[in-house]
């Protein structure tokens, strides 16, 4: 049973502490995923959001962990997206993001087991933001908050340890691995390193 | 301690410059984040309190005897499997009714008559408005643009739009009528009624029409009683007014009114019919006018008229004429009655 199924066990089981883990990890990256795709519309981003989320919940012990639990979530948001705007007569307000490609769609959702092929390109600075940040989304576990309390916020490995509940040494190891899986999907969407992703950014190649 | 990455290790510090340089990722904000909480938090209860109750009800159905495990792993394996199970049929419909069986994405029109079943989900667009029989005496009428589920036999739950909710209390004297309709701002349910129930940006609307309500959600319960009309906000704030049985914001939920099944009725069944559903009070002439109305007998059908015009259309085939007044509908033998 993967990380995420014991999840989505606890929660059906009523433990509160899972609840709590699910909404934290899984509530700012949904509201990130429709923002951009509701033309940064916060209050219709909220709304969608939670219908996303109470779908979710009411659907949970169908989720079977084909997919990652984000990229099932996202399923659910992408279609409470449509309905929101198609309920308002405000459909063709409907934003598509470079990252709604199918190419480049299949190697984000990949991200936690990275594909072999790899799609190359070059991006603009904002978009190069966004799809960096949605690859920290992306990432299994807290990866994505741990690598930018650290390297955003400058927090200490020990800082981080206690925001995560775990040891010095628990929090080093999470840290090493987060870099690695950071790694691995930068190349995956990317195709790039960081140094090259970096370097696209500053105008360097 | 704070240790930062230097360039003795470049794949760490090229981690960094990149990060710092993508900035940190946008957080709604904590009111925002508190308002959804609130929502998904009472969903999750909503659902571990169905689970425990069905695994008591599997737990006690297996302790009966043969006969009643055979209906308890019939009835258990039907929640795991998530049968659908019909709930309701279509009682009378305007427009196109849309239905996405069980999360399938598979959204195909529904007919007047067909059934729908548990998971399925209703769609209404601007054109459509459709009135469902749930049994015991229960209509559910949709309006247009409104998103419905069918969770289970005795709850639904609105997305968005209105849903307008009529239980026959001649019906309620007879049988128990349970049917919550959930909401992503709490949980709504009746005691013998009519209401309404709409979703806002950031709330729901309540108004009852007859009758009394309740509105379950994380901070408690509210009642909300005849004639009032709750605004409830994300944020928890709820603001009552009061709103007439006639107020023009019932006007869909009259029109979409499932006919009324007029042959072999007393004329006053019809008449109470015609009140509860305008929103009008019947009044009668005098005590003899309304002892004759008891004594008639209708034969026929009134077809698919709404309530008003199917009043016009009933009385002229009898010996009763009706005015309107502000206090309502007044019945009077017509003049050239005997």
């Amino acid at each position: 049973m993967t990380a995420e199924q014991e999840l989505v066990r606890e929660m059906l089981a009523g433990e509160e502490r899972a609840f709590n883990a699910f909404f934290q990890t899984y509530f700012p990256r949904v509201y990130r995923f429709a923002l951009p795709r509701l033309g940064g519309d916060v209050e219709a981003s909220r709304e969608v959001v939670q219908a996303t989320l109470v779908k979710a919940i009411r659907n949970l012990a169908g989720f079977r962990g084909d997919a990652a639990l984000f990229s099932w979530i996202c399923q659910i948001c992408r279609r409470q997206i449509v309905d929101y705007l198609r309920a308002r007569n405000r459909y063709s307000e409907r934003v598509v993001l470079m990252e709604d490609s199918e190419e480049l769609r299949a190697a984000l959702e990949s991200v936690e087991a990275p594909a072999e092929d790899q799609p190359m390109h070059q991006y603009g600075n904002a978009e190069t933001r966004r799809l960096v940040q949605s690859v920290l989304d992306r990432l299994p576990a807290r990866y994505g908050d741990v690598l930018e309390w650290k390297y955003v916020e400058g927090r200490s490995v020990e800082e981080i340890g206690t925001l995560l509940g775990v040891g010095q040494t628990a929090a080093q190891s999470l840290l090493a691995r987060a870099r690695v899986a950071f790694r691995e999907a930068l190349e995956t969407v990317f195709g790039s390193t960081a140094a090259d992703v970096l370097a696209g950014m500053r105008g360097d190649i | 301690m704070n240790q930062r990455p230097d360039k003795s290790d470049p794949d760490e510090y090229s981690i960094e410059q990149l990060l710092q340089g993508v900035g940190k990722r946008d957080l709604p904000s904590a009111e925002i984040m508190e308002q959804v909480r609130e929502a998904v938090h009472g969903e999750w209860l909503e659902l571990v309190g169905q689970r425990q109750r069905r695994s008591r009800f599997v737990g006690y159905a297996a302790a009966a005897g043969v006969a009643a495990i055979a209906l308890a792993v019939t009835v258990s394996l039907q929640f795991r499997s998530g049968a659908a199970v019909p709930v309701a049929s279509i009682a009378r419909l305007e427009g196109v009714l849309q239905v996405d069986p069980a999360g399938s994405d598979d959204w195909h029109a529904l007919a007047s008559g067909e059934h729908v079943a548990t998971g399925d989900t209703l769609r209404t667009d601007g054109g459509t408005r459709a009135a469902l029989d749930f049994g015991h005496g229960i209509s559910v009428r949709l309006d247009a643009n409104s998103l419905l589920e069918i969770a289970s036999a005795d709850r639904i739950v609105l997305d968005q739009g209105s849903v307008y909710i009529d239980a026959d209390p001649h019906v309620a004297a007879q049988v128990v009528q349970t049917l919550v309709v959930g909401t992503p701002y709490g949980s709504v349910h009746h005691l013998g009624t009519q209401y309404l129930v709409s979703t806002t940006r950031n709330g729901i609307e309540l108004s009852v029409r007859e009758g009394r309500v309740e509105i379950t959600r994380e901070s408690g319960t509210q009642t909300a009683q005849a004639g009032e009309h709750l605004s409830v906000a994300g944020s928890g704030e709820i603001t009552r007014t009061s709103i007439s049985p006639q107020d023009a914001s019932w006007q869909w939920a009259t029109r979409i009114a499932p006919a009324f099944d007029i042959d072999r009725q007393p004329l006053t069944h019809f008449l109470d019919w015609v009140a509860r559903e305008t929103g009008k009070r019947v009044n009668y002439a005098t005590p003899a006018a309304q002892a004759d109305a008891a004594k008639l007998i209708l034969r026929g059908s009134a077809g698919d008229l709404a309530p008003e015009q199917a009043l016009a259309a009933v009385l002229a085939t009898t010996s009763f004429t009706h005015t309107e007044t502000a206090a309502g509908i007044v019945i009077s033998p017509s003049k050239s009655a005997p």
